[in-house]
């Protein structure tokens, strides 16, 4: 019998970092369209993360395969079984943003304008039944919130410059 | 008509389909026309004029990875340049298939003149150890054509509907029209189907059609593997290969895309094949009774020298707008050649089949085979040829005669 042996790809060939191909991008696509047919109980499960690289598309269509392959009818009790997925979801895209970061710093500072319009939002909802003289405070507390940023800001920048000393090594 | 007094035939209960992606035949295949004169590959002088009116030539340096990069284009209005050689229908209203614009084609991307000669680019046969060997093994077809000269979606719409209903692109939503998917259909009959993807965080290409509205259809690569060890492989399924490379979702390791798509890896691609080529010669209730066909969705835009030739049409019109070039598509000529062989051991070593195939063959085959007759298909699948006459061995060949695939130490 002839035994052929198989030529693997080295580990260098990975790069879930690739840009998406047309291909996925169409793919990605139809599951965006997919999503707008869904009802409001899986808009709370469908991630809203930027798909740019070949990981963000995998994390995306994990999300949604799991959601159209749901079973119908058991909404309950699969919606308390996918929270432990939910959450490695976006532990796996709030990883591949951290991996993104020191290559793309345009990239980097508009996930951190969606993070502070997601803490607005959040800050929003928790703002519902509250007084205006509460909100007044709020206010001032953000004051000192941008201040506060500034300087992380400046930090972060130091943090940018050491990183790309770690990756030069 | 199927002859169903063939041995192979008779003994057949499981039909496999594996769709790789974007490679063209001469890219992969063509080296072998050297050691098999009835392939047919390249002679090593085919040429396409570069951007400068040089000629480039086919050369056989494909490499694995880097260097179809930014990825062929591979849409309507690139492969009619491909095909045609830049000839419009208003420059020649009767302008014949030439396969001289692929080079041009390519500078169109980046201009980039010694970058658009590796369009010529193909593999030596040590390089693809797995293909070729299950090419020479088993049978090659030399002539099976993509359904479309355009992208993946619409030609992948033909392997499960046999009609893409009128689309050259890859917007496709035809759920629920007049011709029912091969699933359906035998599903309706009470035979067993399955679309195994590689796994949910890289999934279906059918995402607005099957997987939305048919998601129980669906398995994984390792249900595939799972159901091919139980002996519980169902009589028709359909592989579709890794598309990303991406992190294991169940945090075991990595991912990588093994669909041979540029810039993919292309030995990732030779490792899922041996996987799948394993997983049914590797189980002897399994080998005697199974036909796999490995082919490829379309060429991606690479290189072949074959005009594609004129096909019966499928009914359907595509309008300037859709093709985006000045002419309409009546779905009347194929797309180019593609990589397609047909593994089972009642296949005779080293045959090489000549007759015309297209994606519409797949549901063609299927359904001859395992419903018979079956009227509400397209004009296109009506009129496609099916493969399963290729089991032509009275007798079953031997376990020592058929080749076995082995990872590198």
């Amino acid at each position: 019998m002839e035994i052929v042996k198989v030529i693997g790809a080295p580990r260098a060939s990975f790069n879930k970092h690739r840009r998406i191909s047309d291909l996925v991008r169409t793919q990605v696509q139809h599951f965006k369209h997919l999503a707008h047919t869904m009802g409001p109980e899986a808009h709370e499960e469908i991630p809203h993360h930027a798909v740019l690289t070949e990981h963000d598309a995998a994390v995306f269509i994990h999300a949604m395969t799991g959601l159209v392959r749901r079973p119908k009818g058991k909404t309950v009790p699969i919606r308390k079984a996918k929270a432990a997925p939910k959450e490695t979801v976006l532990e796996l895209a709030a990883a591949a943003e951290e991996e993104r970061k020191p290559r793309r710093r345009k990239a980097k500072s508009k996930a951190k304008s969606g993070g502070k319009t997601q803490a607005k939002k959040t800050a929003a909802k928790r703002k519902v039944g509250k007084s205006a003289e509460k909100s007044a405070v709020k206010k001032k507390a953000a004051v000192k919130k941008t201040s506060a940023k500034k300087a992380t800001a400046k930090k972060s920048g130091a943090k940018k410059k050491a990183t790309g000393k770690r990756s030069k090594r | 008509m199927l002859d169903r007094t063939l041995p192979g035939v008779q003994q057949l209960k499981h039909l496999v389909v594996l769709m790789m992606e974007n490679r063209s035949f001469d890219h992969m295949l063509g080296a072998l026309q050297a050691t098999n004169p009835n392939i047919d590959g390249l002679t090593g002088n085919e040429s396409n004029p570069d951007e400068m009116g040089n000629a480039a030539t086919v050369a056989p340096n494909a490499e694995y990875q880097s260097q179809l990069d930014p990825d062929p284009d591979h849409h309507f209005p690139a492969v009619d340049l491909q095909i045609f050689g830049g000839v419009t229908t208003a420059q020649d209203p009767n302008r014949k298939a030439n396969m001289q614009g692929f080079v041009k084609s390519y500078y169109n991307q980046q201009h980039n003149l010694n970058h658009s000669h590796l369009i010529m680019s193909y593999f030596t046969p040590d390089k693809l150890p797995v293909l070729t060997t299950l090419a020479k093994n088993f049978a090659v077809f030399n002539r099976w054509f993509s359904s479309i000269p355009g992208p993946t979606l619409c030609n992948r719409a033909f392997a499960h509907y046999g009609t893409s209903f009128g689309q050259v692109a890859m917007d496709i939503f035809y759920w629920n029209k007049q011709y029912k998917s091969i699933y359906e259909r035998l599903q309706a009959a009470g035979r067993t189907t399955r679309l195994y993807y590689f796994d949910q965080a890289s999934s279906s290409l059918e995402v607005v059609n099957l997987l939305q509205h048919q998601p129980e259809l669906f398995g994984s690569f390792q249900d595939f593997l799972s159901d091919c060890a139980k002996n519980k492989l169902p009589e028709y399924c359909f592989i579709e290969p890794n598309y990303t490379d991406h992190d294991s979702p169940d945090g075991q390791g990595e991912c990588i895309a093994c669909d041979q798509h540029p810039d993919h890896d292309v030995r990732a691609g030779e490792q899922y094949i041996a996987t799948v080529y394993k997983a049914i010669r590797g189980n002897p209730k399994l080998w005697p009774n199974t036909a796999l066909l490995i082919v490829y969705d379309e060429h991606g835009g690479i290189y072949d020298h074959v005009p594609p030739p004129a096909c019966t049409p499928d009914g359907f019109v595509a309008q300037p707008k859709d093709t985006g070039t000045p002419d309409a598509f009546r779905f009347d000529r194929l797309g180019v050649r593609v990589p397609g062989i047909l593994v089972s051991p009642w296949v005779q070593k080293g045959s090489v089949i000549n007759e015309m195939f297209e994606h519409a063959c797949i549901p063609a085959t299927a359904t001859e085979f395992f419903l018979g007759s079956y009227d509400q298909r397209s004009p296109r699948e009506k009129a496609a040829s099916t493969f399963l006459g290729n089991l032509s061995l009275s007798a079953m060949r031997a376990d020592d005669d058929c080749p076995m695939f082995q990872d590198e130490d």
